[in-house]
Protein backbone atom coordinates (compact mmCIF):
# COMPACT_ATOMS: atom_id res chain seq x y z
CA UNK A 1 0.00 0.00 0.00
CA UNK A 2 2.74 2.47 0.85
CA UNK A 3 6.46 2.18 -0.12
CA UNK A 4 9.11 4.37 1.49
CA UNK A 5 12.44 4.18 -0.80
CA UNK A 6 15.47 6.15 0.38
CA UNK A 7 13.73 8.69 1.83
CA UNK A 8 15.11 11.96 3.24
CA UNK A 9 13.99 15.04 4.66
CA UNK A 10 15.08 18.13 6.03
CA UNK A 11 13.24 21.58 6.58
CA UNK A 12 14.43 24.62 4.98
CA UNK A 13 17.63 25.74 6.95
CA UNK A 14 17.15 22.64 9.71
CA UNK A 15 19.19 19.30 10.60
CA UNK A 16 18.06 16.44 8.23
CA UNK A 17 14.58 15.08 10.48
CA UNK A 18 14.63 11.61 7.95
CA UNK A 19 18.05 9.73 6.57
CA UNK A 20 17.29 7.49 3.46
CA UNK A 21 14.13 5.89 5.16
CA UNK A 22 12.69 2.78 3.83
CA UNK A 23 9.54 1.24 4.84
CA UNK A 24 6.46 -0.27 3.22
CA UNK A 25 2.99 -0.10 5.17
CA UNK A 26 0.76 -3.34 3.96
CA UNK A 27 -3.11 -3.17 4.24
CA UNK A 28 -4.73 -4.89 6.88
CA UNK A 29 -2.52 -3.63 9.65
CA UNK A 30 -2.71 -0.97 12.38
CA UNK A 31 0.84 0.33 12.45
CA UNK A 32 2.46 2.22 15.83
CA UNK A 33 4.97 4.86 14.91
CA UNK A 34 7.13 5.67 18.02
CA UNK A 35 9.99 7.76 18.77
CA UNK A 36 11.40 10.52 20.71
CA UNK A 37 10.12 14.04 20.79
CA UNK A 38 11.47 15.71 17.16
CA UNK A 39 12.35 12.06 15.66
CA UNK A 40 10.19 13.16 12.54
CA UNK A 41 7.00 11.10 13.47
CA UNK A 42 4.71 13.70 12.51
CA UNK A 43 7.09 15.10 9.30
CA UNK A 44 7.01 11.32 7.89
CA UNK A 45 3.17 11.42 8.27
CA UNK A 46 2.89 14.54 6.43
CA UNK A 47 5.67 13.17 4.03
CA UNK A 48 3.32 9.97 3.17
CA UNK A 49 -0.18 12.25 3.25
CA UNK A 50 1.99 14.14 0.70
CA UNK A 51 1.54 17.77 2.60
CA UNK A 52 5.36 17.61 2.39
CA UNK A 53 7.70 16.55 -0.26
CA UNK A 54 10.57 13.96 -0.04
CA UNK A 55 14.21 15.73 -0.77
CA UNK A 56 15.47 12.61 -1.82
CA UNK A 57 13.96 9.27 -2.24
CA UNK A 58 9.90 8.30 -2.64
CA UNK A 59 7.20 7.56 -0.74
CA UNK A 60 4.04 6.16 -3.02
CA UNK A 61 0.53 4.89 -2.30
CA UNK A 62 -0.48 2.25 -4.33
CA UNK A 63 2.50 3.00 -6.55
CA UNK A 64 2.20 6.57 -7.23
CA UNK A 65 3.86 9.14 -6.02
CA UNK A 66 2.37 10.83 -2.33
CA UNK A 67 3.67 14.22 -3.12
CA UNK A 68 1.54 14.50 -6.73
CA UNK A 69 -1.98 14.84 -4.13
CA UNK A 70 -4.00 12.68 -7.23
CA UNK A 71 -7.59 12.82 -6.32
CA UNK A 72 -7.44 8.75 -6.53
CA UNK A 73 -4.48 8.70 -3.93
CA UNK A 74 -6.97 11.68 -1.93
CA UNK A 75 -9.87 9.51 -1.44
CA UNK A 76 -8.02 7.01 -0.23
CA UNK A 77 -6.03 9.30 2.38
CA UNK A 78 -7.67 10.44 5.78
CA UNK A 79 -5.23 12.19 8.19
CA UNK A 80 -6.38 13.19 11.79
CA UNK A 81 -3.01 15.87 13.01
CA UNK A 82 -2.05 16.54 15.87
CA UNK A 83 -3.08 19.92 16.36
CA UNK A 84 -5.24 21.74 14.34
CA UNK A 85 -8.32 23.97 14.24
CA UNK A 86 -11.84 23.34 12.86
CA UNK A 87 -14.68 26.01 11.46
CA UNK A 88 -17.31 27.41 13.84
CA UNK A 89 -20.05 25.21 11.85
CA UNK A 90 -22.54 23.12 13.36
CA UNK A 91 -21.31 19.55 13.38
CA UNK A 92 -23.81 18.49 10.99
CA UNK A 93 -22.65 21.03 8.39
CA UNK A 94 -19.03 20.01 8.62
CA UNK A 95 -20.04 16.17 7.88
CA UNK A 96 -21.95 18.09 4.93
CA UNK A 97 -19.77 20.28 3.15
CA UNK A 98 -16.49 17.68 3.37
CA UNK A 99 -18.30 13.96 3.18
CA UNK A 100 -19.09 14.46 -0.45
CA UNK A 101 -15.44 14.35 -1.63
CA UNK A 102 -15.09 10.77 -0.15
CA UNK A 103 -16.92 8.27 -2.33
CA UNK A 104 -16.97 5.80 0.64
CA UNK A 105 -17.83 8.12 3.19
CA UNK A 106 -20.69 6.28 5.30
CA UNK A 107 -23.06 9.14 6.97
CA UNK A 108 -24.74 6.03 9.18
CA UNK A 109 -21.54 5.41 10.26
CA UNK A 110 -19.95 8.99 11.41
CA UNK A 111 -23.37 9.72 13.28
CA UNK A 112 -23.19 6.10 15.11
CA UNK A 113 -19.52 7.13 16.15
CA UNK A 114 -20.70 10.60 17.06
CA UNK A 115 -23.39 9.31 19.30
CA UNK A 116 -20.72 6.69 20.36
CA UNK A 117 -18.64 10.19 21.53
CA UNK A 118 -21.01 11.56 23.44
CA UNK A 119 -21.56 14.31 20.47
CA UNK A 120 -24.85 15.83 19.00
CA UNK A 121 -24.61 16.49 15.17
CA UNK A 122 -26.56 19.99 15.79
CA UNK A 123 -23.60 20.75 18.35
CA UNK A 124 -21.64 23.80 16.65
CA UNK A 125 -18.24 23.01 17.12
CA UNK A 126 -16.76 26.51 18.04
CA UNK A 127 -18.30 25.19 21.68
CA UNK A 128 -16.62 22.08 21.22
CA UNK A 129 -13.04 21.15 23.70
CA UNK A 130 -10.32 20.15 21.97
CA UNK A 131 -10.32 16.54 22.93
CA UNK A 132 -14.37 16.46 21.33
CA UNK A 133 -12.87 18.31 18.08
CA UNK A 134 -10.61 15.33 17.99
CA UNK A 135 -12.68 12.86 18.25
CA UNK A 136 -15.22 14.06 15.51
CA UNK A 137 -12.04 13.90 13.48
CA UNK A 138 -11.57 10.53 14.43
CA UNK A 139 -14.95 9.99 13.83
CA UNK A 140 -14.95 11.30 10.10
CA UNK A 141 -11.72 9.41 9.19
CA UNK A 142 -13.63 6.57 10.14
CA UNK A 143 -16.52 7.12 8.16
CA UNK A 144 -14.88 8.18 5.11
CA UNK A 145 -13.82 4.32 4.89
CA UNK A 146 -10.40 5.68 3.37
CA UNK A 147 -8.10 2.52 3.08
CA UNK A 148 -5.06 5.02 4.54
CA UNK A 149 -5.95 6.58 7.82
CA UNK A 150 -2.68 8.26 9.72
CA UNK A 151 -3.07 9.56 12.65
CA UNK A 152 -0.87 12.28 14.51
CA UNK A 153 -1.10 11.70 18.53
CA UNK A 154 -4.85 10.45 18.51
CA UNK A 155 -4.98 10.52 21.81
CA UNK A 156 -3.41 13.69 22.93
CA UNK A 157 -6.45 16.44 24.53
CA UNK A 158 -8.66 12.61 25.22
CA UNK A 159 -9.46 11.76 28.94
CA UNK A 160 -8.90 8.45 29.96
CA UNK A 161 -11.95 6.33 29.45
CA UNK A 162 -11.98 8.52 26.07
CA UNK A 163 -8.77 6.69 25.27
CA UNK A 164 -9.88 3.10 26.18
CA UNK A 165 -12.67 3.92 23.71
CA UNK A 166 -10.72 5.17 21.06
CA UNK A 167 -9.16 1.92 20.78
CA UNK A 168 -11.96 0.45 21.20
CA UNK A 169 -13.20 1.99 18.01
CA UNK A 170 -10.12 1.62 15.84
CA UNK A 171 -9.81 -2.05 16.79
CA UNK A 172 -13.30 -2.26 15.04
CA UNK A 173 -12.43 -0.13 12.30
CA UNK A 174 -9.30 -1.98 10.72
CA UNK A 175 -10.54 -4.54 7.77
CA UNK A 176 -8.12 -6.31 5.52
CA UNK A 177 -8.50 -2.97 3.00
CA UNK A 178 -7.57 -0.64 5.46
CA UNK A 179 -4.05 0.58 6.67
CA UNK A 180 -3.76 2.53 9.93
CA UNK A 181 -1.09 4.37 10.80
CA UNK A 182 -1.04 5.84 14.65
CA UNK A 183 2.03 8.30 15.31
CA UNK A 184 2.29 9.03 19.33
CA UNK A 185 5.19 9.02 21.71
CA UNK A 186 2.30 8.45 24.35
CA UNK A 187 2.95 4.18 23.84
CA UNK A 188 0.92 2.92 26.60
CA UNK A 189 -2.10 4.48 24.72
CA UNK A 190 -1.74 1.64 21.99
CA UNK A 191 -1.62 -1.38 23.85
CA UNK A 192 -3.73 -4.15 22.66
CA UNK A 193 -4.63 -2.52 19.52
CA UNK A 194 -1.22 -2.68 16.81
CA UNK A 195 0.38 -5.36 15.23
CA UNK A 196 3.17 -3.66 13.96
CA UNK A 197 5.92 -1.39 15.41
CA UNK A 198 7.91 1.18 13.86
CA UNK A 199 10.26 3.19 15.66
CA UNK A 200 12.25 6.24 14.34
CA UNK A 201 15.68 7.29 15.94
CA UNK A 202 18.56 9.49 14.73
CA UNK A 203 16.63 10.08 11.86
CA UNK A 204 16.61 6.55 10.86
CA UNK A 205 14.43 3.31 11.38
CA UNK A 206 15.84 1.81 14.04
CA UNK A 207 13.02 -0.79 14.45
CA UNK A 208 10.49 -2.33 11.98
CA UNK A 209 8.74 -5.44 13.13
CA UNK A 210 4.97 -7.00 13.74
CA UNK A 211 4.14 -7.71 17.06
CA UNK A 212 3.69 -11.15 16.23
CA UNK A 213 7.61 -11.74 15.36
CA UNK A 214 8.18 -9.24 18.42
CA UNK A 215 6.85 -11.95 20.49
CA UNK A 216 8.03 -15.02 19.23
CA UNK A 217 11.25 -14.04 19.72
CA UNK A 218 11.88 -11.54 22.77
CA UNK A 219 10.13 -12.47 26.60
CA UNK A 220 8.80 -9.41 28.77
CA UNK A 221 8.78 -10.16 32.27
CA UNK A 222 10.18 -10.21 35.78
CA UNK A 223 13.94 -12.55 35.15
CA UNK A 224 14.28 -15.65 37.41
CA UNK A 225 17.99 -16.13 38.58
CA UNK A 226 18.97 -18.24 35.74
CA UNK A 227 17.50 -16.71 33.39
CA UNK A 228 19.85 -13.70 33.84
CA UNK A 229 22.20 -14.22 30.94
CA UNK A 230 19.58 -13.69 28.15
CA UNK A 231 18.79 -9.99 29.36
CA UNK A 232 18.56 -7.48 26.91
CA UNK A 233 17.11 -4.84 28.59
CA UNK A 234 15.89 -4.00 32.11
CA UNK A 235 14.63 -0.82 34.02
CA UNK A 236 14.23 -0.88 37.93
CA UNK A 237 11.17 2.02 37.50
CA UNK A 238 9.31 -1.25 35.64
CA UNK A 239 9.21 -3.05 38.83
CA UNK A 240 12.52 -4.97 37.52
CA UNK A 241 10.59 -6.17 34.34
CA UNK A 242 13.22 -6.47 31.28
CA UNK A 243 13.08 -7.41 27.93
CA UNK A 244 14.93 -10.93 27.48
CA UNK A 245 15.90 -13.34 24.54
CA UNK A 246 12.86 -15.46 24.19
CA UNK A 247 14.57 -19.12 23.64
CA UNK A 248 12.05 -21.89 25.08
CA UNK A 249 9.96 -19.34 27.73
CA UNK A 250 6.74 -19.15 26.88
CA UNK A 251 5.22 -16.24 24.71
CA UNK A 252 4.24 -12.89 27.06
CA UNK A 253 2.55 -10.02 25.83
CA UNK A 254 4.42 -7.23 24.36
CA UNK A 255 5.47 -4.60 26.97
CA UNK A 256 5.43 -1.46 24.43
CA UNK A 257 6.63 0.67 26.17
CA UNK A 258 9.55 -1.86 27.59
CA UNK A 259 10.20 -2.45 24.11
CA UNK A 260 10.66 1.24 23.28
CA UNK A 261 12.55 2.06 25.93
CA UNK A 262 14.68 -1.20 24.80
CA UNK A 263 14.99 0.12 21.57
CA UNK A 264 15.91 3.36 22.38
CA UNK A 265 19.05 2.14 24.69
CA UNK A 266 19.74 -0.97 22.79
CA UNK A 267 19.12 -0.88 19.01
CA UNK A 268 22.01 -2.75 17.89
CA UNK A 269 21.42 -5.44 20.57
CA UNK A 270 17.50 -5.80 20.08
CA UNK A 271 17.44 -5.96 16.00
CA UNK A 272 20.45 -8.47 16.25
CA UNK A 273 18.27 -11.05 18.01
CA UNK A 274 15.44 -10.41 15.14
CA UNK A 275 18.25 -10.45 12.03
CA UNK A 276 19.48 -13.81 14.01
CA UNK A 277 16.42 -15.19 14.08
CA UNK A 278 15.51 -14.40 10.38
CA UNK A 279 18.86 -16.32 9.19
CA UNK A 280 18.32 -19.50 11.39
CA UNK A 281 14.85 -19.11 9.65
CA UNK A 282 16.44 -19.11 6.33
CA UNK A 283 18.73 -21.95 7.39
CA UNK B 1 -9.03 8.53 -12.07
CA UNK B 2 -10.71 11.95 -13.25
CA UNK B 3 -9.16 15.01 -12.33
CA UNK B 4 -11.74 16.93 -13.57
CA UNK B 5 -15.45 16.56 -12.64
CA UNK B 6 -18.08 19.03 -12.06
CA UNK B 7 -19.78 17.56 -8.87
CA UNK B 8 -16.34 18.18 -7.05
CA UNK B 9 -16.38 21.71 -8.26
CA UNK B 10 -19.38 22.46 -6.96
CA UNK B 11 -18.31 20.72 -3.83
CA UNK B 12 -16.05 22.98 -3.49
CA UNK B 13 -18.07 26.38 -4.26
CA UNK B 14 -20.87 25.09 -1.94
CA UNK B 15 -18.05 24.47 0.82
CA UNK B 16 -16.03 28.05 0.56
CA UNK B 17 -19.63 29.83 0.51
CA UNK B 18 -20.68 27.79 3.60
CA UNK B 19 -16.98 28.48 5.23
CA UNK B 20 -17.46 32.39 4.03
CA UNK B 21 -21.08 32.83 5.01
CA UNK B 22 -20.02 35.15 8.01
CA UNK B 23 -17.93 36.84 6.15
CA UNK B 24 -19.99 36.97 3.36
CA UNK B 25 -22.85 38.32 5.04
CA UNK B 26 -20.89 40.78 6.72
CA UNK B 27 -19.50 42.46 4.10
CA UNK B 28 -22.70 42.69 2.36
CA UNK B 29 -24.36 44.38 4.95
CA UNK B 30 -21.70 47.15 4.95
CA UNK B 31 -21.55 47.43 1.47
CA UNK B 32 -25.65 47.92 0.91
CA UNK B 33 -25.56 50.33 4.06
CA UNK B 34 -23.00 52.34 2.16
CA UNK B 35 -25.57 52.12 -1.21
CA UNK B 36 -28.43 52.96 0.58
CA UNK B 37 -26.79 56.26 2.29
CA UNK B 38 -25.42 57.16 -0.85
CA UNK B 39 -28.14 56.73 -2.94
CA UNK B 40 -30.78 58.60 -0.08
CA UNK B 41 -27.97 61.65 -0.14
CA UNK B 42 -28.24 60.95 -4.41
CA UNK B 43 -31.39 61.93 -3.99
CA UNK B 44 -30.87 65.61 -2.84
CA UNK B 45 -31.40 68.58 -5.79
CA UNK B 46 -32.52 66.92 -8.83
CA UNK B 47 -34.04 64.20 -5.86
CA UNK B 48 -32.98 61.33 -8.83
CA UNK B 49 -30.18 58.78 -8.29
CA UNK B 50 -28.40 59.12 -11.50
CA UNK B 51 -26.22 56.36 -12.95
CA UNK B 52 -22.53 58.15 -11.93
CA UNK B 53 -23.58 58.98 -8.44
CA UNK B 54 -24.53 55.07 -7.99
CA UNK B 55 -21.67 54.01 -9.94
CA UNK B 56 -19.28 55.78 -7.48
CA UNK B 57 -20.06 54.31 -4.34
CA UNK B 58 -20.87 50.89 -6.08
CA UNK B 59 -16.95 50.99 -7.56
CA UNK B 60 -15.60 50.99 -4.44
CA UNK B 61 -17.37 48.86 -2.50
CA UNK B 62 -17.66 46.06 -5.04
CA UNK B 63 -13.31 45.82 -6.04
CA UNK B 64 -12.46 45.83 -2.35
CA UNK B 65 -15.46 43.46 -1.01
CA UNK B 66 -13.89 41.38 -3.49
CA UNK B 67 -10.61 41.89 -3.06
CA UNK B 68 -11.27 41.06 0.01
CA UNK B 69 -13.45 37.57 -0.12
CA UNK B 70 -11.05 36.48 -2.89
CA UNK B 71 -8.42 37.00 -0.43
CA UNK B 72 -10.58 35.18 2.39
CA UNK B 73 -11.51 32.19 0.22
CA UNK B 74 -7.64 31.11 0.55
CA UNK B 75 -6.72 32.22 4.25
CA UNK B 76 -7.42 28.13 5.03
CA UNK B 77 -4.07 27.30 2.40
CA UNK B 78 -2.13 29.65 5.15
CA UNK B 79 -3.45 28.64 8.48
CA UNK B 80 -1.01 26.00 9.78
CA UNK B 81 -3.95 24.22 11.60
CA UNK B 82 -6.29 23.87 8.93
CA UNK B 83 -3.86 23.94 5.80
CA UNK B 84 -4.17 20.38 5.57
CA UNK B 85 -7.79 19.91 5.08
CA UNK B 86 -7.43 22.08 2.08
CA UNK B 87 -4.53 20.03 0.31
CA UNK B 88 -6.08 16.73 1.55
CA UNK B 89 -9.43 17.56 0.35
CA UNK B 90 -9.82 14.91 -2.98
CA UNK B 91 -9.92 17.96 -5.35
CA UNK B 92 -7.54 18.38 -8.53
CA UNK B 93 -5.74 21.70 -8.38
CA UNK B 94 -7.76 22.89 -11.53
CA UNK B 95 -10.97 22.13 -9.96
CA UNK B 96 -9.80 24.61 -7.00
CA UNK B 97 -8.83 27.10 -9.18
CA UNK B 98 -11.75 27.02 -11.21
CA UNK B 99 -14.36 26.85 -7.99
CA UNK B 100 -12.64 29.69 -6.64
CA UNK B 101 -12.45 31.88 -9.40
CA UNK B 102 -16.02 31.27 -10.56
CA UNK B 103 -17.56 32.17 -6.48
CA UNK B 104 -14.90 35.03 -6.75
CA UNK B 105 -15.94 36.51 -9.92
CA UNK B 106 -19.17 35.58 -11.59
CA UNK B 107 -21.26 34.31 -8.31
CA UNK B 108 -19.66 37.93 -6.41
CA UNK B 109 -20.70 39.76 -9.01
CA UNK B 110 -24.36 38.53 -9.69
CA UNK B 111 -24.74 38.33 -6.00
CA UNK B 112 -23.07 41.92 -5.04
CA UNK B 113 -24.85 43.23 -8.51
CA UNK B 114 -28.31 42.26 -7.08
CA UNK B 115 -28.23 43.21 -3.66
CA UNK B 116 -26.80 46.42 -4.47
CA UNK B 117 -29.48 47.35 -6.48
CA UNK B 118 -32.30 46.37 -3.43
CA UNK B 119 -29.93 48.69 -1.49
CA UNK B 120 -30.32 51.41 -4.13
CA UNK B 121 -33.97 50.67 -5.02
CA UNK B 122 -34.87 50.75 -1.36
CA UNK B 123 -33.00 54.12 -0.42
CA UNK B 124 -34.99 55.01 -3.58
CA UNK B 125 -38.08 53.69 -2.34
CA UNK B 126 -37.63 55.57 1.20
CA UNK B 127 -37.02 58.28 -0.15
CA UNK B 128 -39.90 58.78 -2.41
CA UNK B 129 -41.89 59.29 1.02
CA UNK B 130 -40.90 62.81 0.34
CA UNK B 131 -43.50 65.14 -2.05
CA UNK B 132 -40.76 66.32 -4.43
CA UNK B 133 -39.36 62.69 -4.82
CA UNK B 134 -40.97 60.12 -7.21
CA UNK B 135 -39.99 56.58 -7.45
CA UNK B 136 -37.81 55.56 -10.08
CA UNK B 137 -36.23 52.30 -11.29
CA UNK B 138 -32.24 52.61 -10.16
CA UNK B 139 -29.85 52.83 -13.68
CA UNK B 140 -27.82 50.83 -12.61
CA UNK B 141 -26.71 49.02 -16.03
CA UNK B 142 -24.84 52.09 -17.31
CA UNK B 143 -21.62 51.92 -19.28
CA UNK B 144 -19.56 52.32 -15.93
CA UNK B 145 -21.01 49.48 -14.69
CA UNK B 146 -20.06 47.56 -17.70
CA UNK B 147 -16.72 49.10 -17.64
CA UNK B 148 -16.14 48.31 -13.66
CA UNK B 149 -16.94 44.40 -14.71
CA UNK B 150 -14.30 44.44 -17.23
CA UNK B 151 -12.00 46.13 -14.96
CA UNK B 152 -12.69 43.65 -11.73
CA UNK B 153 -12.20 40.14 -13.76
CA UNK B 154 -9.15 41.31 -15.22
CA UNK B 155 -7.18 42.44 -11.74
CA UNK B 156 -9.17 39.64 -9.97
CA UNK B 157 -7.16 36.97 -11.16
CA UNK B 158 -4.20 38.81 -10.20
CA UNK B 159 -5.52 39.37 -6.75
CA UNK B 160 -6.27 35.32 -6.75
CA UNK B 161 -2.59 34.61 -7.53
CA UNK B 162 -1.71 36.59 -4.53
CA UNK B 163 -3.90 35.22 -2.00
CA UNK B 164 -2.05 32.02 -2.90
CA UNK B 165 1.47 32.92 -3.43
CA UNK B 166 1.74 35.22 -0.06
CA UNK B 167 1.15 33.56 3.32
CA UNK B 168 1.39 36.98 5.09
CA UNK B 169 0.29 40.67 4.56
CA UNK B 170 -1.33 39.25 1.09
CA UNK B 171 -3.36 42.75 -0.03
CA UNK B 172 0.01 44.83 0.59
CA UNK B 173 1.86 42.71 -0.32
CA UNK B 174 -0.18 41.78 -4.02
CA UNK B 175 -0.60 45.41 -4.33
CA UNK B 176 3.23 46.36 -4.47
CA UNK B 177 4.17 43.46 -6.44
CA UNK B 178 0.94 44.59 -8.98
CA UNK B 179 2.96 48.36 -8.81
CA UNK B 180 6.53 46.65 -9.26
CA UNK B 181 5.46 45.11 -12.26
CA UNK B 182 3.39 48.20 -13.94
CA UNK B 183 6.65 50.53 -13.42
CA UNK B 184 8.72 48.27 -14.61
CA UNK B 185 6.76 47.57 -18.24
CA UNK B 186 6.41 51.80 -18.33
CA UNK B 187 10.43 51.76 -17.84
CA UNK B 188 10.27 49.00 -20.32
CA UNK B 189 8.27 51.06 -22.73
CA UNK B 190 10.30 54.32 -21.97
CA UNK B 191 13.16 52.06 -23.30
CA UNK B 192 11.88 51.00 -26.12
CA UNK B 193 10.25 54.64 -27.16
CA UNK B 194 13.50 56.05 -26.68
CA UNK B 195 15.42 53.20 -29.13
CA UNK B 196 12.70 53.88 -32.01
CA UNK B 197 12.47 57.17 -31.94
CA UNK B 198 16.36 57.54 -32.54
CA UNK B 199 17.51 58.62 -29.28
CA UNK B 200 15.57 61.24 -29.50
CA UNK B 201 13.54 60.52 -26.25
CA UNK B 202 10.59 63.61 -26.81
CA UNK B 203 7.68 61.72 -25.03
CA UNK B 204 7.42 64.90 -22.92
CA UNK B 205 8.34 67.46 -25.25
CA UNK B 206 5.36 67.44 -27.69
CA UNK B 207 7.82 66.84 -30.16
CA UNK B 208 5.66 65.10 -32.89
CA UNK B 209 7.86 61.64 -34.03
CA UNK B 210 7.29 59.68 -31.04
CA UNK B 211 4.64 61.67 -29.32
CA UNK B 212 2.83 61.24 -32.46
CA UNK B 213 3.36 57.36 -32.57
CA UNK B 214 2.05 57.35 -28.75
CA UNK B 215 -1.21 59.04 -30.19
CA UNK B 216 -1.79 56.97 -32.75
CA UNK B 217 -1.26 53.55 -30.76
CA UNK B 218 -3.87 54.83 -28.54
CA UNK B 219 -6.32 55.29 -30.48
CA UNK B 220 -5.73 52.72 -32.77
CA UNK B 221 -4.61 50.02 -30.72
CA UNK B 222 -6.17 50.16 -27.21
CA UNK B 223 -9.25 48.43 -27.57
CA UNK B 224 -7.33 45.88 -29.20
CA UNK B 225 -4.64 45.60 -26.79
CA UNK B 226 -6.79 45.64 -23.40
CA UNK B 227 -8.76 42.76 -25.36
CA UNK B 228 -5.48 41.29 -25.85
CA UNK B 229 -3.79 41.73 -22.40
CA UNK B 230 -7.06 40.66 -20.56
CA UNK B 231 -6.94 37.46 -22.52
CA UNK B 232 -3.27 36.84 -21.86
CA UNK B 233 -3.50 38.13 -18.57
CA UNK B 234 -5.95 36.31 -17.20
CA UNK B 235 -5.40 32.27 -17.94
CA UNK B 236 -1.69 33.40 -17.18
CA UNK B 237 -2.54 34.39 -13.71
CA UNK B 238 -5.15 31.14 -13.19
CA UNK B 239 -2.17 28.91 -14.88
CA UNK B 240 -0.17 30.63 -12.42
CA UNK B 241 -1.94 30.03 -9.23
CA UNK B 242 -2.98 26.32 -10.49
CA UNK B 243 1.31 25.92 -9.85
CA UNK B 244 1.38 27.18 -6.71
CA UNK B 245 -1.95 24.91 -5.74
CA UNK B 246 0.89 21.55 -6.68
CA UNK B 247 3.89 23.44 -5.18
CA UNK B 248 2.71 24.33 -1.99
CA UNK B 249 3.59 22.57 0.97
CA UNK B 250 1.48 22.77 4.82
Amino acid sequence: MIQIKNLKFYYPKGKIVLDDISLNFMPGNIYGLFGENGEGKSTLIKLMAGLLFPKGGYCQISGKDSSKRTVENLQDIFIVPEDFELSGLKISTFEKINSSFYPKFSQEQFYELIKEFKLSPEENIATLSFGQKKKLLIAFGIAANTNLLLMDEPTNGLDIPSKSQFRKIMASAVDQGKCIVISTHQVRDLHSLINHVVILGESKVVFDQSLEVVSGNLWFGRPKHDTQDSVLFSEPSFGGKAVLVRNDQEETEVDLELLFNAVVHKSREINNIFKNAHQDAGV
Amino acid sequence: MQEFNIQRIGGLIYRSIVLQKGAILTGLSVAGGLIFISSLLGLRGDHLVQSNEFIGVFSVTFILLGIVFTFGMFKEVHNKKVNHFYFLLPASPSERIIAAWFVASIMYTLVFTVFAYLAGQFAIIIGSVFPDTSFHVLPIFSAGYWRLLKLYFLIQPVFLLGAITFSKNRIGKTLLVALLVIFILFLYNMILCFVFSGGAFDVFTSDPFSTEGFNMAQKELSGLGTVLFGIVLVPMMLWAAYFKIIEKEV
